[in-house]
């Protein structure tokens, strides 16, 4: 008799031990696999926290702003065409013939992706007005290449150009991703890439300024 | 004299007796070892889900920190999307300086030039007119030997020299110059 209590007993505690050990144990194990990941979240999170607060708000709003000025998020005919006729008129030229291909006028190209818009135009004056106008035309913004020069003799003092350049321009991101996402901070030698954004000359374009519908965070303006 | 009969049963039965209370005992000392491992275990279990909620709230915290400096880090993210593209299109643009440097610096007062382009090869087709023999003269010398500083050029070839109605000098010249590719 005492014998059979004695398994009974024992059969009781191992059924018991893993009846009530196996889900506290993993109870356990799940609130430790949490307690790790949460761990990590918040350090990256932190991490993340520091670098932004960090980060100088007026540089890098100014910087936005040239950037923005200088490699556009749109095609930036309006601002194009602004630049190069002040451009002219600072060089006593005269500036028309403008001939371009917008193409779509929606966004057909993929996120992140280089783009470019060529056009043609020309200007007539002096040729050394001429001459100095295409070596600052490649430091106005927006940014743009000389694809193609002509020159023409008119008369003795009056020679038109014709010139054909690409203007470049990239759609900005469409979202931050994830909370987590790690914010990527610039090294020594992008930062002097950057700092040359202000070696261009900017022009002020007319533009409209209000805004309506849903904001944009990647819109920063001009 | 008394002989007990039954001395080895009764010391085989009473060996049996403790190795059960023996046993019934490790038994109930096991339990109760289980008993406050359960305790010990569930303790820790509240403690670390506590941490959990501790670190819920931190997390939560550290986002709404985090969303809002949203416009500093979407500049950011702006900047560096874009850093790539403009580095490249800043080597390209520098390149592409140099050579209508060149090219300027070759062509002599009194030259109309009707046409310069550079193709993707990195191929300049250069066409125009020139008043006389002595500048053309003088624009195959500056071809061939580019002033200091200039980039230097790789090839050069003549497509075409014809004269004009005007007495002018036309030339049309493919110049290669190095390091104006890409």
């Amino acid at each position: 008799m005492k014998n059979k209590q004695l398994i009974m007993m024992l059969g009781a505690a191992i059924f018991l031990g893993i009846i009530v050990f196996g889900p506290a144990l993993a109870n356990l194990q799940k609130v430790i696999r949490v307690n790790k990941q949460q761990k990590t979240e918040l350090s990256s999170l932190e991490k993340k926290l520091q670098i932004l607060e960090g980060i100088d708000k007026a540089m890098v709003t100014e910087r936005v702003t040239k950037m923005e000025a200088v490699f556009p998020s749109d095609k930036p005919i309006v601002e194009l065409l602004s630049s190069l006729a002040q451009l002219a008129a600072n060089h006593d030229l005269s500036f028309g013939g403008v001939s371009l291909s917008p193409g779509s006028l929606t966004d057909e190209k993929k996120e992140d992706s280089l783009a470019d818009l060529t056009f043609g135009f020309e200007v007539g004056g002096e040729l050394n007005s001429i001459l100095k106008f295409l070596q600052e035309l490649e430091r106005v913004a927006p940014l743009m290449k000389i694809d193609k020069v002509g020159l023409t003799i008119r008369t003795l003092s009056m020679i038109a150009a014709k010139i054909n350049v690409s203007a470049f321009y990239q759609p900005a991101p469409k979202s931050l991703g994830k909370i987590s996402q790690p914010v990527k901070l610039l090294s020594r030698s992008e930062e002097a890439i950057l700092s040359q954004l202000f070696n261009f000359t900017q022009f002020q374009a007319v533009l409209p300024s209000v805004q309506t519908g849903k904001t944009n965070l990647f819109d920063f303006g001009q | 004299m008394e002989v007990n009969l039954f001395v080895k049963k009764i010391k085989k039965v009473r060996d049996r007796q403790r190795i059960k209370k023996l046993a019934g005992k490790i038994l109930l000392a096991g339990m109760l070892m289980l008993a406050l491992l359960m305790i010990g275990l569930s303790v820790w279990a509240l403690r670390i889900t506590s941490s959990n909620k501790n670190l819920e709230q931190k997390i939560s915290l550290t986002k709404n920190k985090i969303l809002e400096l949203q416009d500093v880090e979407s500049k950011q993210l702006y900047l560096v999307s874009k850093l790539s593209s403009f580095a490249n299109l800043l080597k390209l643009q520098k390149r592409h300086q140099a050579v209508a440097e060149t090219i300027f610096n070759m062509i002599p007062d009194g030259t109309t030039l009707q046409g310069f382009e550079v193709n993707e090869k990195g191929t300049i087709d250069l066409s125009g007119s020139v008043i006389d023999w002595s500048k053309l003269f003088e624009l195959l010398r500056r071809i061939k030997e580019p002033a200091a500083g200039q980039l230097g050029v790789a090839q050069a070839q003549v497509n075409r020299i014809s004269f004009g109605k005007t007495g002018t000098i036309n030339f049309d010249i493919n110049i290669v110059l190095s390091g104006a590719s890409q």
